[in-house]
């Protein structure tokens, strides 16, 4: 019966029905087989989708928006090239800066891709850098933009394992950072071989005041770190915070932010959210009845049948990941596999949160992967080279991305270590 | 298609009005918690406001190609191949939306019981999931339409999506 919900599911997948529908007609056919009446799939979305923790995907969906329509994308961008400009290789290390900054407004790594890379893209291409290693830049180091807070997958494994969404946001800050950081080592190790070119030093002063420009951008993730961490509002409420923040940022301070685009800025983010929301309705059924089959159980005991051994089940457990990572989805692969695996993980010793974190980062490595990963898609598309190219140039990023992993993997205070001091 | 550009443009003022009552709401709340007035009911509705949201802009994310797929057999295929193909896909999600709107019917009726905190009956809100279901039925026969007059621009969708 199970195995009728699983090869379902692949197949239509793999045929090009939209994910969402895919988990919807899949548990059709289930519950179809299995006799059991169609009114459990209503019951079962809107449980899934009656829920206050949620709401804050639109919210800070829509903040990001906002400050990257009230021109913050370019003050980030600009604040990175004055501080990384004069080294060789220079643009490509502002192209991973200005990622980690903008990935303290926005959740998800697309939307790094796309804003960053529309204006880096194009701009290391004329500087004379190879389109290919462009566009493997602006892909990879857009994959901190799910680590460092905010963000949106982590709010999907707060809501499915119960634990605090504060307590997220501040784990994936020092493997956010050290991504960060580790993916600017190839940029410059790769730039300096192949001799790309540097800026002029600028003044502390150009510096200074490029700050003020892209200060607010980072004032945006304190002030929600700082609101939820010190419990001055809920996830949700810092998400409309966020909005609020971001309005008052692009009308009254970048004074760039059209008042008459708003209400098409608020839609788009809506039906975004719609779409990921549907997802998380029709995943809410299928894991009902995956639970229902019992396959957690069944599972955790083909994994621990392997070995009981802590390493080995981590390793088991990653790999699984990168390879379900390489053509699924990110939200989906959440909803479905985090309640398998996390029983397996718990029986290692495994905390929640280092547990979401560690799957987070195992998921986005999958989105600069093929065959399918939509920050590699965009990035050369943006950069119009063929996706093979972006593909060969990416090997040593993901090199890093891989040792990253594995430190979050197999040393907990990485993660724990944060909100272990807010306890 | 008149009538697809109004639907549109009705359903997009919903999910816009839905979205910007779900953030006056909060706010509401947020600011109750150091003013005298507390408001209890600002949770509640705020869920409420979010499905509501997700119903109306769900069937505009569909028109517009933006439920996530796997298109690798897709890229390969040519362009009248793909658009037959895609009308295939798109009866394959009126199925599973006309179940949901035959099951969501049974499922508002279920919503007997008032809300917890306002003064009106559930199956108000469980009637979302109905509706649902009924906007992505048409706006699949819309995008099927679009295939069938050959007006869809396959080059054009970056596959969408936000992750």
């Amino acid at each position: 019966m199970a195995t009728v919900l699983f090869v379902s599911f692949i197949l239509l997948i793999f045929l090009g029905v939209p994910v969402a529908f895919s988990l919807g007609l899949s548990s059709l056919v289930y519950l179809f087989i299995a006799d059991i009446p169609l009114n459990i799939i209503p019951q079962k979305m809107f449980a899934g989708l009656n829920s206050f923790v949620l709401l804050c995907i639109p919210g800070f969906i829509l903040a990001g928006n906002l400050m990257n329509a009230g021109g913050i994308t370019d003050r980030i961008i600009q604040f990175a090239n004055n501080l990384f400009g004069h080294i060789r290789g220079g643009l490509g290390l502002a192209n991973v800066g200005s990622s980690m900054g903008f990935a303290g407004i926005s959740g998800t790594a697309l939307a790094d891709t796309a804003s960053i890379g529309s204006v880096l893209i194009p701009a290391m291409k004329k500087e004379g850098y190879g389109p290919g290693f462009s566009a493997a830049v602006t892909a990879s180091s857009s994959t901190v933009g799910p680590i460092i807070p905010p963000s949106l997958p982590m709010i999907i494994v707060g809501t499915l394992a119960s634990v605090s969404i504060g307590d997220l946001f501040l784990a994936g800050a020092i493997p956010g950072l050290m991504l960060g950081i580790g993916l600017m080592i190839p940029t410059y190790i790769i730039s300096v071989k192949r001799n790309y070119p540097k800026g002029h030093r600028r003044s502390l002063k150009e510096i200074g005041s490029s700050f003020i420009g892209a200060f607010w951008a980072l004032f945006m993730t304190f002030i929600i770190l700082w609101g939820i961490l010190g419990g001055y509002f809920t996830p949700t409420e810092a998400s409309i915070i966020a909005v609020l923040y971001a309005f008052v940022i692009g009308i009254f301070v970048y004074k760039e932010l059209p008042i008459k685009k708003i209400p098409g800025i608020m839609l788009s983010s809506m039906t975004t959210t719609a779409s990921i929301m549907l997802l998380v309705g029709f995943a809410n059924l299928f894991g009902w009845i995956m639970v229902s089959e019992q396959i957690p159980q069944m599972v955790a005991d083909a994994i621990l049948g392997i070995s009981e051994n802590p390493i080995i089940v981590i390793l088991l457990i990653n790999l699984l990941l990168l390879f379900v990572g390489t053509f699924m989805e990110t939200i989906a692969a959440l909803v479905i596999l985090f309640p398998v695996l996390m029983p397996v993980a718990a029986q290692v010793g495994m905390d929640p949160v280092q547990f979401g974190v560690m799957m987070v980062l195992n998921l986005v490595i999958g989105l600069v992967t093929p065959p399918v990963g939509v920050c590699l898609f965009v990035a050369s598309q943006i950069g119009k080279v063929p996706i093979g190219k972006t593909a060969r140039e990416l090997v040593p990023f993901l090199g890093v991305s891989l040792v990253v992993l594995m430190v979050v993997a197999f040393v907990p205070q990485i993660t724990l270590y944060l909100p272990s001091l807010f306890e | 298609m008149k009538l697809r550009k109004w639907l549109d443009l009705i359903l997009s003022i919903l999910t816009v009005t839905s979205f910007a009552g779900v953030i006056i709401v909060v706010t509401i709340q947020i600011m109750s918690r150091y003013l005298p007035y507390t408001a209890i009911w600002t949770e509640e509705l705020t869920r409420y406001l979010f499905i509501y949201a997700i119903c109306f802009g769900a069937p505009l994310a569909l028109i517009r190609g933006e439920f996530i797929n796997v298109d690798m057999l897709l890229a390969k295929m040519s362009h009248n191949f793909r658009r037959y193909y895609e009308i295939i896909i798109y009866l394959s999600i009126i199925l599973i939306s006309g179940v949901i709107v035959f099951s969501g019917w049974e499922f508002t009726l279920l919503g007997k019981q008032t809300s917890a905190t306002m003064p009106f009956k559930m199956l108000w809100i469980h009637a979302a999931i109905m509706i649902m279901g009924l906007f992505l039925t048409l706006y699949s026969v819309f995008k099927i339409i679009r295939l069938f007059r050959n007006q869809e621009d396959f080059n054009s969708q970056t596959g969408g999506g936000e992750l």
